[in-house]
């Protein structure tokens, strides 16, 4: 994870030359991203690794759809993100299909059987939760939180300006305070969710 | 700043997108607000317990990448195969409707002489006399007629 953006472009045209070592440099640094912003944003894990596995391919197979003109990793998020509703409307799932939670999502190495299904439950509430967005502002939520973009970056994967994303991401964390708010220690819903509705 | 600015404020700055001069006043609002202060909280401590959502680990391999690639190319290289055979399908057909259709119209052509019949009814409604065609005069009269191509004397030719 130590190669700059400006090295993830130099990659993928080393890749476009025909070099597939590129390919599989760029596949190991960005694998784990992809299917993550896919599951975030699927809330299904074999939808997810199939998605994460398309990209690849189309990657792979069109490597000439990239352009240098744009940071790598801002064309790679927005073939995740035309991946995924494309999924989306291809299974005509409007809501999240909350899977069971196994082993290798449960943070706690030990949990007793009483916090394991507390945090199973929390997992399936989150995902419920994002499911309950609308696609663009699941998607800018996905990005900032779970990847860690920039809202400049956000602007640029999804193509909208600033003030756009800043007001996706607005509605988007009220609806998921006032969805998740029993979870939340405390939080007796003060009165943010008339802001968001404005 | 009210209550309601600084709410719409609080998910950016949590984020540490907002603007210094924003920040400021944002932040002399919750010093002297305990409800925005609250809200603050509650936004954050949300958007923990949504970024504490575990990942995946992925299921596939470079090599299952690899394959599924050549198996969308195979079948990509049949699809884009199918329109070149039937674009050689129809071509084919064009060349046989064509040589049939020509062949046919040619004998049509051909048969297609001014029966007597004919030039004796329109030499009647003409008020021609029988020995006079007027089928054939038009025909000698259209080959002899010159042509009327601009640059080419056309109508210098006419009467």
């Amino acid at each position: 994870m130590s190669l700059s953006p400006n090295a993830d472009a130099q990659l993928m045209l080393t890749f476009q030359r025909g070099d597939e070592s590129a390919f599989a440099a760029l596949f190991e640094r960005y694998c784990t991203r992809v299917l993550n912003t896919a599951y975030h944003f699927l809330g299904d894990k074999d939808a997810a690794q199939d998605v994460a596995q398309d990209v690849f391919v189309k990657i792979y197979t069109s490597p000439k759809a990239y352009r240098p003109d744009a940071p790598f990793s801002t064309w790679l998020y927005r073939v995740i993100a035309n991946a995924c509703f494309d999924e989306l409307r291809k299974c005509k799932r409007s809501s999240i299909i909350v899977p069971e939670e196994t082993a290798e999502s449960v943070p706690d190495p030990a949990p007793s059987p009483e916090a394991q299904a507390e945090s199973n439950e929390l997992a399936r509430e989150v995902r419920a939760a994002l499911a309950s967005l609308p696609e663009n502002q699941r998607i800018a939520v996905v990005l900032q939180r779970y990847e860690g973009l920039s809202y400049r970056q956000i602007a640029d994967v999804l193509n909208m300006r600033l003030p756009a994303v800043e007001s996706l991401l607005f509605r988007a964390k009220h609806t998921l305070r006032a969805r998740l708010s029993s979870y939340v220690e405390g939080d007796d819903l003060t009165p943010a969710a008339e802001v968001a509705t404005e | 700043m009210e209550c309601r600015a600084a709410k719409r404020l609080i998910p950016a700055f949590l984020d540490g997108e907002l603007g210094p001069d924003k920040e400021e006043l944002l932040s002399g609002h919750l010093a002297s607000c305990c409800s925005c202060r609250a809200e603050m909280v509650a936004l954050k401590r949300t958007m923990d317990i949504v970024g504490a959502c575990p990942d995946l680990e992925p299921a596939f391999t470079l090599a299952d990448i690899r394959a599924r690639a050549a198996e969308r190319q195979t079948q990509r290289g049949w699809f884009l195969l199918a329109p070149r055979w039937a674009t050689a399908l129809g071509v084919a057909v064009a060349i046989f409707v064509g040589t049939v259709g020509g062949i046919g119209l040619q004998a049509v052509h051909q048969s297609s002489t001014h029966s007597p019949a004919v030039s004796r009814a329109v030499s009647d409604i003409l008020g021609l006399g029988a020995s006079d065609d007027p089928l054939a005069n038009l025909t000698v009269a259209s080959a002899s007629e010159p042509s009327t191509t601009p640059g080419n004397g056309g109508t210098e030719g006419r009467p």
